[in-house]
């Protein structure tokens, strides 16, 4: 289940990357990019919510950093969606969060 | 023939001036169709201050595009509203939309407006076995819902039919003279009307304001008469969009039936009636080919299929005109009419389907008691935070799924073509410039018309409407002009134009 997670969440990441590049572009962010990226890592993060309530000890560094990074990430698809503009400093939080998030739970599955 | 509505050039031209300094009144409407302006009449006449902001000219959206049919049926039939709510429900509906009609009725005999007002019979025509065990479901449910109706086995149509479920005493007028005529008489009686005056953003709060270009009006209460409301609200993720086609026909016999004709074929109808104009030509209309906004490739088809059909009935002489326009289906087949919330000092009147000449007198009705502190007895029944959730969500899935694969259409460096210069003269194509989707089209005289094509309402990216020459957006119904101008739909901002030197 964790190594499903490690993979959701690397492809999640992948696009990720990609959507950032558009919003410190000021450009349109591809919509079928932001709503695989989103649901991908949803469902990523809910493995790991599963994972951690099924195993101990549980990632609970990395689960609490993917918790806060998928707020952002919420928030920033919603200023999106509603054609409002997304402050760069949330878009780089929302992805050093998930970074980081994605390192520690790296580590800790090895 | 004609690209526009038999109704739109059969009526005088309204010359109402634009709006060009601020307002304060008690209401202020946005939209001067059938709804706003029905709405501007009752609240002038019981006292209160009202302002009409019409971004175009009154009666020139779906109003001055429709088929002038004045009904207590439904389009999406009773029987299945009956199946979803219950009996009270069918019942509510049929009185609400008589009592509808009975008050257009009235507004006319009032003012002695000219405007082909009769009363005419309903018929919802089968041609096949399977087709009348459909209409006997509706008539035992117009039975039920207190109508008057019968089966006949005789229509007075040239074609062959199974049997015709028949209600007397409903209507038809050219509402397109009707709302023109009802805007005369109530402008400066309370009511201050101008065209060209679109409200480009809204602030709601108390009070609230609505902003034009040159002015702006203050009000303790907005109703949002626009077919869809402006601006993001949840009620859009409750409507579907759909566009449907009407040709208007000579006929070699000169033998024009009478009445409303809706003719049943799995899964919709074809609506067919005829209309006498001021000059005593007359015209068979037939209404159908629905489809969702913004989803069909070469739309002009749906005329020929129209065509075809008419032919295929009636000795068609030649079609004379021929327009299209969109109508909302609600999630729970029931109109969303009133406050927003129920504190809210903002009204909407949406989700009428094609039923909306009557829903939209209806909601004026509604909305104005709601105002005013009268108990209106339907307003229950309309009411926008009304919770059906089991009612709704089959169609609310059915729409918001469909909303989200247009939202993954939205496909990173792919557009309909690589360069401006394989668009010919007379077509639009979305084109992807330096990383962004560009709505491009090319008119007649070659000239380039470039705009973004991400929708302002909420990004989907939208599509060429190849028949009416705009720019379709597929999720919540928007449209733009070729310049990217705001048409219809929830959209408040144009589309950006794009300036760019670095043409594919
Ligand atoms: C092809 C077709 C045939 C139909 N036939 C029938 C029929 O026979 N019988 C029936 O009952 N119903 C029919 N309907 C449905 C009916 O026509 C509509 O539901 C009804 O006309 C809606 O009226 P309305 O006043 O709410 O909206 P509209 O008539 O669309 O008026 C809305 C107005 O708001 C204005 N507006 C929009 N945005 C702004 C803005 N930002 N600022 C200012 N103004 C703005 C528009 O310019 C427009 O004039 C039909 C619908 C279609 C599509």
């Amino acid at each position: 289940m964790i190594i499903t997670a490690i993979d959701l969440f690397a492809f999640a990441a992948l696009l990720g990357v990609f959507l950032l590049v558009f919003i410190l572009k000021n450009k349109e962010t591809p919509k079928a990019v932001t709503f695989i990226h989103g649901p991908v890592a949803a469902i990523g993060l809910i493995l790991l919510i599963i994972y951690s309530f099924q195993y101990r000890p549980a990632p609970i560094a990395s689960l609490a950093l993917f918790i806060i990074a998928a707020i952002g990430g919420a928030a920033i698809s919603v200023l999106d969606i509603t054609g409002k503009s997304i402050p760069k400093w949330l878009a780089l939080l929302h992805g050093s969060l998930a970074v980081a998030g994605f390192i520690f739970l790296v580590a800790f599955a090895l | 023939m004609k690209k526009t509505s038999v109704w739109k050039d059969d009526a005088e031209a309204s010359h109402y001036s634009p709006l060009q300094t601020d307002l304060n009144v008690d209401v202020a409407i946005i939209g001067g169709g059938i709804t706003g302006i029905t709405a501007g009449y009752l609240l002038a006449h019981a006292g209160k201050s009202v302002a009409v902001l019409e971004a175009q000219q009154i009666g020139g959206g779906t109003t001055g595009f429709s088929t002038g049919n004045l009904y207590a049926v439904v389009d999406e039939r009773l029987y299945i509203l009956q199946s979803k709510f219950d009996t009270d429900t069918i019942h509510d509906v049929a009185a609400s939309r008589t009592a509808a009609i009975q008050q257009v009725e009235n507004i006319i005999r009032g003012f002695s407006i000219d405007c082909d007002f009769h009363r005419t019979p309903f018929r919802l025509i089968s041609e096949t076995e399977d087709d009348t065990s459909t209409l006997q479901r509706e008539y035992q449910a117009c039975l039920e819902a207190g109508l008057e109706a019968y089966i006949d086995t005789m229509a007075p149509v040239p074609f062959y039919i199974n049997a015709a479920l028949r209600i007397d005493d409903q209507a038809q007028f050219n509402p397109m003279q009707y709302v023109k005529a009802l805007a005369t008489h109530i402008q400066g009686t309370g009511c201050a009307i101008f065209e060209h005056s679109k409200v480009v953003s809204i602030k709601e709060g108390s009070p609230n304001i609505l902003y034009t270009e040159n002015g702006s009006v203050t009000a303790e209460n907005i109703i949002h008469a626009t077919h869809s409301p402006k601006g993001i609200m949840a009620v859009h993720s409750l409507l579907g969009p759909y566009r449907e086609y009407v040709l208007a026909a000579k006929l070699n016999s000169g033998d024009y039936p009478e009445g409303i004709c809706w003719v049943l074929n799995k899964p919709h109808h074809y609506s067919i009636r005829t209309y006498t104009s001021k000059s005593g030509e007359s015209y068979l209309l037939v209404l159908g080919e629905p489809h969702k906004v913004g989803q069909k490739e070469a739309n002009e088809a749906c005329f020929d299929s129209l065509e075809a059909y008419l032919r295929r009935r009636f000795d068609v002489k030649s079609v004379e005109y021929r327009w299209s326009a969109q109508h909302y289906k609600a999630a729970d087949s029931l109109p969303y009419i009133g406050a927003l919330h129920p504190k809210s000092s903002v009204y909407i009147a949406t989700g009428f389907a094609a039923d909306g000449l009557t829903y939209g007198t209806l909601a004026a009705m509604i909305i104005s008691d709601l105002i005013l502190g009268i108990k209106n007895p339907w307003s229950e029944v309309y009411a926008p935070h009304r919770h059906n959730p089991l009612k709704t969500a089959g169609r609310f899935i059915k729409e918001n799924v469909n909303v989200f694969a247009q939202y993954l259409k939205d496909i990173p460096y792919h557009a309909d073509v690589e360069t401006v210069s394989s668009i010919v003269p007379g077509e639009g194509k979305t084109v992807e410039i330096e990383g962004e989707k560009f709505a491009a089209y090319r008119d007649e005289s070659a000239e380039l018309h470039l705009v973004s094509a991400v929708c302002t309402h909420m990004k989907c990216i939208v599509n060429w409407n190849e028949e009416a020459k705009s720019w379709d957006c597929p999720c919540h119904g928007s449209r733009f002009t070729v310049d990217g101008q705001v048409i219809e739909g929830p959209a408040i901002a144009d589309l950006p134009k794009k300036e760019t030197n670095n043409l594919p």
